[in-house]
């Protein structure tokens, strides 16, 4: 028996031949794509940044992009990110936690049957549906309540930015919680301990890291929403501390300054890539603090 | 370690020489050399973790799907190095054939599963009677398995094994790797296991990687006992379960390693 | 565990309560938004232009536009998200930049859909000439919605068991006899669940567009990928941002309209996958 005999090529089939070029091919379309869009931001910024300068930028509290005298100070916009992304946790957060406590603890079959779907169905919801929702029902309520509210307010945006990372925080954390070996709650029933106890005694510090990750990957989604916002909070850039009064955010400046208008090259333009790049590090910022957190809290309860 | 036998021997059929395998870090088999003879059937024997999958599947070049995997040293099919570079490794599979120790059927027919390997090479014969020929040999043609539409996991699991083996041989291998097709099975279907390799025996050379030691003194010619990834000890079975040489494949054999 | 216990103490009753507040909220916005929609449910606001006249606008070029973009952002994104996530997890060795294009695309979808219309104005609108048009709305989404695929498709390929691809090795198959044969039709349910996740997610984006420039009003339903950019979810934002009640009764009804294409979407979705589980025996 000669090598030849072990060779087999003649009978390499059309597709086996093709396929592991074309999928190549696929791949570096795919992460050239990606690159170039990481490139742009990363160009366009730099060219901005040797304008104003980076100082100035991360330090001024004025945001007046189409002023005589610009100014392009991020503050104002970081502010009422934060903010929004701060509020929409505070409403989203309980609740959804709990939810995913009681799906994954009490619920009966049917209740978890409807209440999966209404959050899955929650979850599909386009954003700009939401904005639709704060802008037409959330604010005209509020400003039922406190009569001086603004039209456009970082409350309404807060609550509805909270209802739509809900579902986000509602299948994260349900996830952490069954992660948790069922063999400690029946370690803590054992013990005579009541279930409500032992959830929140034992099931839910076990599952704390993933919780944690869950909340920090939906203030990232809060952070990078832009329809409700710009809906719903306004287009004042203004430091303020009041949830009744109007604030502009990152992705607002972005999505309302019709910047199709902008032409190529000019600070205005800049401008916008300086913000998308500020808006990428505070998500990636806000996910990989979440994973690492996240990783910590799992070897705790490893130990 | 030994020659392998005293008796003369045509060339072997597979072999290795000084065969070192490592995954990653992790050294799984050390200068293992191990001629397999033409229509013998040769059991490996050795604890859980001993090398002996690996070594199976170093002869059908299967260790190198797994990443990080480093092998060093020869395996000659037939005289030919099979990691020769002219060598296609896909050609090496369809005539060395295997057998895993879990039935891994694919979720479709039975005869699709059979067809799998015949159609993969470009099979020009007719493949319902290829079919008929390797179920029958596995004795799976007159029972539940002669419907050949039949979705095959709905077959049980010693069926599933002797369809997984059919599915083999319709590759018309010329070597037999069995790695444990018994041990997820109870005794009845081993035993009708057991009883077909020994017919299979008059057609093909067959490697069995077994954890049970009387199954291999019940069917094989050779045996090799690994430990470590070491091959300790490899000659007949006959005189390596009543007289081996090497002490510490006496305590195992005599159970004292598990 | 019986029910009675289940459900008696103060956590289970806290519980409850914050999941029924959920449902509440959810049923709140399903039924304003159709109440609000009440006024234009007819077959020919699907169909009309929009106007300036409220009682005569519809959503016809908004319909076509969406439709549009969601089959070049199929088109785009499904083929190479789905061939990356196969080479990736099948040809490519594990290697150190294997790993380091792992991360960088998991790091990627979490990148907001408003980044991706900054960069799609760069590189398609102004870089590749295209300008504002639906050609450069597909291309924008589909980059929005490719680390989705990937990421979505990966998990349903690395879920398929490796003793499958063993076997089929075994039995003297080629790669690509392993991949087309076995790997994708047992991925195949995951593959489709990811994509459909990632279109419809896209589909109802609207700040991208935005931020490309999509027409702010157009009256003619665009034939073909050169023409203006136009959508529902751009619409929706159009008529929201007008201050007369009747509007916002336009705007709920193109809610409505969006919600029944990503419907429709995940209704194809499903029967494909429902189809390939018939196919698999």
């Amino acid at each position: 028996m000669t090598v030849a005999g072990l060779s087999g090529a003649g009978s390499r089939a059309l597709g086996d031949r093709l396929a592991g070029p074309a999928l190549l091919a696929c791949t570096v379309v795919a992460v050239g794509t990606l690159v170039a869009v990481v490139g742009v931001l990363g160009v366009e910024t730099g060219r901005f940044l040797t304008q104003v300068s980076p100082v100035r930028f991360v330090t001024e509290v004025d945001w007046l992009p189409v002023a005589e005298e610009p100014r392009f100070g991020v503050l104002p916009l970081l502010a009422a990110t934060a903010q929004i992304a701060v509020g929409a946790a505070v409403f989203g957060v309980p609740f959804g936690l709990m939810t995913a406590i009681y799906l994954e603890h009490y619920a009966g079959a049917r209740a978890e049957r409807v209440l999966t779907a209404a959050t899955a169905l929650l979850a599909g919801v386009p954003t700009v549906v939401y904005g639709y929702f704060a802008l037409n029902f959330v604010t005209p309520a509020i400003r039922g309540r406190w009569p001086g509210t603004e039209a456009f307010n970082a409350l309404s945006a807060c609550l509805t930015v909270g209802l739509m990372i809900l579902p986000t925080v509602v299948v994260l954390s349900r996830s952490a919680l069954k992660s948790v070996p069922p063999a400690l709650m029946e370690a803590g029933l054992a013990l005579g301990a009541g279930r409500g106890r032992v959830v929140a005694r034992v099931l839910v510090p076990a599952a704390s890291g993933g919780i944690v990750a869950a909340v920090f990957l939906a203030m990232a989604r809060a952070v990078g929403e832009t329809m409700i916002v710009t809906l719903a909070a306004g287009n004042q850039a203004q430091l303020t501390w009041s949830p009744l009064e109007g604030l502009r955010t990152l992705t607002a400046f972005i999505a309302q300054s019709s910047l199709g208008d902008a032409p190529t090259g000019t600070l205005q333009y800049g401008a916008f890539f300086a913000v998308s790049a500020v808006l990428l590090v505070v998500c990636w910022g806000l996910q990989a603090s979440g994973r690492f957190l996240a990783s910590r809290g799992r070897g705790a309860t490893a130990r | 370690m030994n020659a392998p036998s005293t008796r003369t021997e045509a060339p072997p059929v597979l072999a290795a020489e000084d065969l070192s395998v490592r995954f990653g870090p992790k050294t799984a088999l050390t200068g293992v050399t191990l001629p397999v003879a033409r229509g013998r059937v040769v059991s490996i024997i050795g604890p859980s973790a001993s090398g002996k999958t690996t070594l199976l599947r170093a002869f059908n070049r299967l260790n190198e799907l797994t990443p990080g995997v480093v092998t060093t040293g020869t395996v000659r099919f037939n005289g030919v190095d099979i990691h020769d570079e002219g060598v296609d490794p896909v050609e090496v599979r369809r005539r060395v054939g295997m057998v895993f120790q879990q039935a891994t059927l694919f979720p479709k027919s039975v005869f699709d599963n059979v067809a799998f390997g015949p159609r993969a090479s470009g099979y020009a014969g007719d493949l319902q009677e290829l079919a008929e020929e390797v179920l029958t040999a596995v004795d799976l043609w007159s029972g539940a398995a002669g419907d050949l539409d039949a979705p095959a996991l709905t077959l049980s699991a010693g069926q599933q094994q002797r369809l997984c083996i059919a599915r083999t041989l319709a590759l018309k291998p010329e070597v037999l790797l069995l790695d444990e097709p018994t041990s997820a099975l109870d005794p009845a279907a081993t035993a009708r296991i057991e009883s077909l390799i020994h017919a299979l025996k008059r057609d093909y050379t067959v490697v069995l990687a077994t954890h049970g030691r009387r199954q291999a003194a019940r069917l094989s010619d050779m045996t090799a006992y690994l430990a470590g990834g070491e091959l300790v000890e490899y000659g007949p079975t006959e005189s390596l379960f009543t007289n081996p040489r090497d002490p510490r494949t006496e305590s195992y054999l005599t159970g004292r390693i598990p | 565990m019986n029910a009675p216990t289940r459900r008696r103490d103060t956590l289970g009753i806290a519980c409850g309560a914050a999941a029924a507040a959920v449902m509440a909220a959810f049923v709140l916005l399903a039924v304003f938004l159709l109440g609000e929609a009440r006024s234009v449910a007819n077959p020919a606001f699907l169909l009309d232009a929009p106007s300036r006249a409220a009682d005569r606008a519809g959503v016809g070029p908004a319909l076509a536009g969406t439709l549009w973009l969601a089959m070049l952002t199929a088109a785009l994104a499904l083929p190479i998200g789905i061939g990356t996530a196969i080479y990736l997890e099948e040809y490519a060795s594990r290697n150190r930049l294997a790993a380091l294009v792992g991360s960088a695309l998991a790091g990627l979808t979490g990148v907001p859909s408003v980044v991706y219309g900054v960069a799609g104005l760069a590189l398609f609108v102004r870089g590749l000439g295209m300008g504002p048009s639906i050609l450069a709305g597909g291309c924008t989404l589909a980059v929005l919605a490719l680390p989705t695929v990937i990421v979505t498709s990966r998990v349903a390929i690395r879920a398929v068991p490796e003793e499958m691809r063993l076997a089929a090795y075994s039995l003297g198959a080629t790669r690509w006899q392993v991949v087309r044969g076995e790997v994708l039709p047992a991925a195949a349910p995951g593959i489709v669940a990811g994509s459909c996740h990632a279109l419809t997610r896209t589909i109802g984006e609207a700040a991208p567009l935005l931020v490309l420039g999509a027409a702010a009003f157009m009256t003619f339903a665009p034939h073909g990928p050169g023409d203006p950019l136009t959508s529902l979810p751009t619409r929706i934002f159009a008529w929201t941002t007008r201050s007369e009640q009747d509007f916002a009764a336009l705007a709920a009804g193109a809610g409505i309209a969006l919600l029944l294409v990503l419907l429709l979407v995940n209704l194809a979705a499903l029967a494909v996958r429902r189809r390939m589980r018939g196919g698999a025996r």
